[in-house]
């Protein structure tokens, strides 16, 4: 596979492609490192890893604008980095801490930013589709040509909410992009077994709406194919269905037990890490030396270790701050 | 933080065996299935995760009854919901699970719509024999959309029952009842309470709903609890025991139907009555209670009645703020000092 | 500690009682459980046992005095034990009935000055219940509750600061003998059945039927059975008696007239209790027959004897006066042929009972002589129409007639 040459889309220049890389290896990083903190006990609640998956959040936020917003899942943390998100702010509310980006009330799970366009993580498994739906909604209202892209799993492609929402954007228009991480499980559940279609990008149909289905672990792939449903949007079409086809190297929180999936099929999936392969896309086309590689690689180091000594340098919330933000 | 220790009272007699709750309500849903081919579980993650179940509360059931009547599902609360209430009206007995009592918010139409009201709408001539089962509470840094204590919610809806069981035994007992009741119960369990430990007898037995339990004599102060409230009441009822003051702790077990009579009888002896839950205290069970045993018992009060719960803020996240939150074992030992000074 | 004894509340609607009799005198020792002294409540005299043993230190009310419920009306204790001396000599208990406790005078805790006087006072609804049950006036107490509320503890405390200094030493005075205790009696009787008659005629729709009843067969089976029930259980059944047993299994027949008006509608009673009407010098007593359908003869007749002789010496329990559902009155043995009783409450229906005469009666086309005597039946036209009600006189008067059937089951 290393011989493969992958076109690289045109309008992605080099400084961009690096950015890219270095912001998966943020991800990566950063969800190792919440796991070390989360065993030493430093770390409260579980946190959801979303290790094997970068590429689909690098990939699809590189295709979009900064004004352009997101809505994210339980497994957020890629979200939110890959927008922009600051990993000191976002590492010191995994640790409960007044820094952190919801002040220590939301944890992992909670993540957001809205100014920066991250309308939040979210616990409730589709709890995000009808949020972001609403924000196109504003989008158009507004006159605004900005673009909402929904992250979900494959568990929330049949959570009721989905079928509500997508049928809402499709009469409206709205600009919205559903991006469906399928990472073929959901907890224990076979993402084949318990959505009744093999490939869940046909759903759009059913919504007269497009539905593609890309590779998950290429970023490039994910940018293609989240490009077009993007520029889509912006010009009024109204929404995609975008599925990206991947898989979480880890179990789905801390504590899984993983009794329902085979080492097997770990190990294959984990032959295809896409930072393996976008290291071996980027050295292929020159783009980069290893030796610039290796440093990219330990600037993202030495920026998770500042945030987690951010993190733990930051002090705990204020007891009085337990009564505030209940209304604006 | 460290979890507050909480260990699990029980008026059983001693040879009894000791369980977990999860161990407990284990095997009332496996002496259920045994008894009755009518009754099966559905939810997410109950048949194969980690042997079954997310809590081990369905641990083993799919291995000895099999996929059709060990069923996960996908991520639909609403489905399940409605699926549960159709088998029931068609003559099955379901146990329906929901991983967290904040998911019962995705299946508020199909629980209260339909099977609260089914068989009052159609003049008597349906059942709804559901159980929906689910696990409430906050104590872990779970945040917000994971700890919440919804039990007045569904006290509010005519056509429901909703039991909390507080340890091992009863949560058996009152599973056992629950699935035999006929009618759509709302079964609550707590996540910190299912590692708890106490003892539990052996076979098929009911804890009849709608009977309270008086889990600690007292003189001085009624102090009724719900979930872990119950555990932390005994806590505060040990300390207040040495400078003097006698807390009575009262357990009701199910909400609705709420055995008023033993809350008043208790309260007609002291003249004192705390309410403590997890809940948050705005609109939560315990102003239910209040209000009951106050049009009842109001000649017998010595001093307004009194709630120790949650805060009215969604639970945060960050361990000192959590633990500001929720009511404690102190919040009820301050309380018991004011009320007796 | 010196134990206080109260006076007990023994009806559901009695609140005050009078102290008629002291069965032990002060300074004499008694044991708890033993009868101490005789209370009269609304109906009845009752025994009240002592509370505690020991010495009976105090008698704070004397014979004769009617104080409320709950009052201290003696102390019990060990020799020694501290009773402040009275506040002082000459302040004499009224022994006339109606007397209500005095109020405490100043403060109840000593030291702390008395609260202004406002027009809410700040009291547990405990503390209340307790304090009115005891003739306590709130205004006076002191709280130390929160906000000063008075709680329940302060209402005991005050309670047990007024058994202490009780009221004058009633050693003083002579004993009041039982004419004031029954003048006391007879007062509220009175009352009780002037308020009730009055109800009774305004609330209710009253009119009276009467019949005529030739006795001749009741009277010549009572005569057979007469010696055999009196060898057997000492009783000799009366005319009334035998009213009374056709009344239950009329009743029985003719439920609408066990009936009351309740509210908005009319309830039938399941059961049968029918009170009967005993005379005294001061006024009416109604004890009640229950399940009176399921008495025989012989049982009603024992059963009647009984309760009029206890009534006439005022000691009905009270629930022996309680729940009947008719009622029987006789005034024949003043030669009332025929009269309209008056009903007693919530009953539908009342029937009295003239003398038993010899009267001339037309049998076919001659003239005889037999005895009879006539019913008077009120009853409520709110619960029985007139034919219904005619019905049941008749089936009673039937039953008299053909009195072998009183003698079914």
């Amino acid at each position: 596979m290393s011989s493969e040459v992958v076109e690289i889309p045109t309008e992605l220049g080099p400084g961009q492609l690096v950015d890219m890389l270095r912001t998966m290896y943020l991800i990566r990083l950063f969800d190792e490192r919440a796991l070390a903190l989360y065993r030493e006990g430093a770390m409260r609640g579980t946190t959801h890893p979303y290790i094997g998956m970068e590429a689909v959040a690098v990939g699809a936020c590189a295709a979009l604008r900064p004004t352009d917003r997101i809505t994210s899942t339980h497994r957020g943390h890629g979200h939110c980095l890959a927008k922009g998100g600051d990993p000191r702010l976002m590492m010191a509310e995994l640790l409960g801490k007044a820094t952190g980006y919801c002040k220590g009330k939301g944890g992992s799970m909670h993540i957001a930013d809205v100014d920066a366009g991250i309308l939040g993580a979210n616990g409730i498994v589709g709890g995000g589709i009808g949020l972001a739906t609403g924000a196109a909604l504003a989008s158009q209202l507004a006159g605004r040509d900005d673009v909402v892209l929904c992250f979900f799993g494959d568990g929330a492609l049949n959570q009721g909410i989905l079928h509500e929402a997508a049928n809402l954007a499709a009469i409206w228009k709205l600009p919205v992009v559903y991006l469906c991480e399928n990472n073929q499980y959901a907890m224990s559940a076979r993402a084949d077994r318990f959505t009744s279609v093999p490939d869940p990008s046909v759903r759009a149909a059913a919504y007269g709406f497009p539905g593609v289905s890309c590779d998950g672990m290429d970023p490039l792939a994910v940018y293609r194919a989240v490009r077009e449903a993007v520029a889509r949007a912006r010009r009024g079409e109204g929404p995609s269905l975008v599925v990206a086809v991947t898989y979480r190297f880890l179990g789905h929180h801390v504590g899984d037990p993983l009794n329902y999936r085979d080492k097997a099929e770990v190990e294959q999936w984990r032959a295809r890490d896409p930072i393996g392969r976008f290291e071996k896309v980027l050295l292929a086309h020159r783009l980069l030396t290893p030796e610039r590689l290796e440093a990219v690689r330990a600037d993202a180091e030495r920026q998770i270790e500042e945030a987690v000594a951010f993190a733990k340098a930051s002090p705990d919330p204020d007891p009085q701050t337990l009564w505030e933000d209940v209304y604006a | 933080m460290s979890q507050p220790t909480v260990e699990a009272a029980s008026a059983v007699p001693a040879e009894a065996r000791i369980l977990t709750y999860a161990e407990a309500l284990n095997e009332a849903l496996r002496l259920e299935m045994r008894r009755d081919p009518r009754v099966f579980v559905m939810g997410e993650d109950v048949a194969v995760w980690g042997g079954g179940g997310v809590f081990g509360v369905t641990r083993g059931l799919l291995e000895e009854f099999g996929p059709q009547r060990v069923r996960d599902t996908p991520i639909s609360e609403e489905a399940i919901a409605a699926l549960a209430v159709g088998a029931a009206m068609a003559g099955m007995r379901p146990v329906a699970e929901f991983m967290y009592a904040d998911f019962m918010t995705l299946a508020m139409e199909p629980i209260v719509n339909q099977a609260a009201k089914i068989r009052y709408m159609f003049g008597g001539k349906a059942r709804v024999p559901v159980v929906f089962r689910a696990q409430e509470g906050a104590g872990r840094g779970n945040a917000a959309q994971h700890s919440q204590s919804l039990e007045a919610w569904f006290c509010h809806v005519p056509g429901l029952k909703v039991v909390t069981p507080s340890t091992p035994a009863d949560a058996k007992g009152l599973l056992i009842a629950a699935i035999r009741d006929g009618n759509p119960v709302v079964f609550l369990e707590h996540k910190v309470l299912y590692t708890t430990k106490g003892p539990v007898p052996p076979g098929e037995y009911t804890v009849p709903l709608g009977v309270a339990d008086c889990k600690r004599e007292g003189r001085d102060v009624t102090c009724v609890g719900i979930h872990t409230m119950v555990h932390k009441a005994l806590a505060a009822a040990e300390i207040l025991a040495r400078e003097g003051i006698e807390l009575e702790v009262i357990d009701p077990r199910t909400l609705v139907p709420l055995d008023l009579d033993t809350i008043v009888a208790s309260v007609r002896k002291t003249g004192r009555l705390i309410v403590t839950h997890e809940a948050v205290e705005r609109a939560g069970f315990g102003a239910e209670i209040i209000a009951q045993v106050t049009s009842a018992a109001f000649d017998a009060l010595d001093a307004p009645p009194v709630r120790v719960c949650g805060k009215n803020v969604p639970v945060p996240y960050s361990a000192p703020l959590e633990a500001a939150a929720l009511p404690q074992v102190d919040d009820i030992v301050a309380a018991a000092r004011k009320l007796v000074a | 500690m010196a134990t206080p004894v109260l006076l007990p509340k023994l009806g559901l609607t009695q609140d005050e009682g009078t102290v008629v009799r002291w069965l032990r005198p002060e300074g004499s020792r008694v044991t708890k459980g033993e009868p101490l002294f005789e209370v009269l409540t609304e109906k009845a005299t009752l025994e009240v046992e002592s509370p505690a043993t020991g010495v009976l230190l105090r008698i704070l009310v004397p014979e004769g005095a009617t104080v409320p419920v709950a009052t201290p009306i003696a102390v019990i204790g060990e020799p020694g034990e501290e009773i402040p001396p009275a506040p002082g000599a000459g302040v004499s208990v009224a022994p006339a009935a109606g007397a209500a406790s005095p109020a405490v005078e100043g403060s109840a805790a000593p030291g702390a000055p008395p609260s202004p006087p406002r027009g809410r006072v700040r009291i547990s609804p405990r503390a209340r219940a307790l304090a009115e049950a005891a003739g306590l006036d709130v205004s006076t107490l002191v709280g130390t509750g929160p906000d000063g509320r008075i709680v329940e503890r302060d209402v005991q405390r005050a309670l047990e600061e007024r058994a202490a200094r009780g009221g004058a030493a009633p050693a003083a005075q002579p004993a009041p003998a039982s004419p004031a205790a029954s003048a006391g009696v007879s007062a509220r009787m009175r009352a009780v059945i002037a308020r009730r008659m009055v109800e009774s005629l305004r609330e209710s729709a009253q009119l009276t039927l009467t019949t005529e009843v030739d006795m001749a067969e009741a009277a010549r089976m009572r005569d057979e059975v007469a010696p055999e029930l009196e060898r057997r259980e000492g009783v000799r059944p009366t005319y009334t008696d035998l009213v009374i047993r056709a009344t239950a299994l009329a009743l029985r027949e003719h439920p609408a007239v066990n009936a009351r008006w309740e509210g908005e509608g009319i309830r039938r009673l399941e059961e049968i209790h029918i009170g009967v009407a005993v005379a005294l010098d001061e006024g009416l007593l109604v004890p009640v027959l229950r399940h009176a359908d399921r008495m025989s003869l012989a049982q009603i007749a024992r059963a009647v004897r009984e309760l009029s002789e206890r009534a006439r010496a005022l000691r009905l329990r009270p629930e022996e006066m309680q729940g009947s559902t008719f009622t029987v009155t006789n005034l024949g043995m003043y030669e009332i042929d025929a009269f309209t009783p008056i009903l007693n409450p919530p009953e539908s229906g009342i029937l009295g009972v003239g003398r038993v005469v010899r009267r001339p009666v037309a049998v076919g086309e001659r003239v005889e002589v037999r005895p009879t005597v006539v019913l008077s039946l009120t009853f409520d036209h709110r619960v029985v129409d007139g034919a219904p009600a005619a019905q049941f006189l008749q089936r009673v008067k039937h039953i008299l007639e053909h009195p072998y059937l009183l003698l079914l089951p």
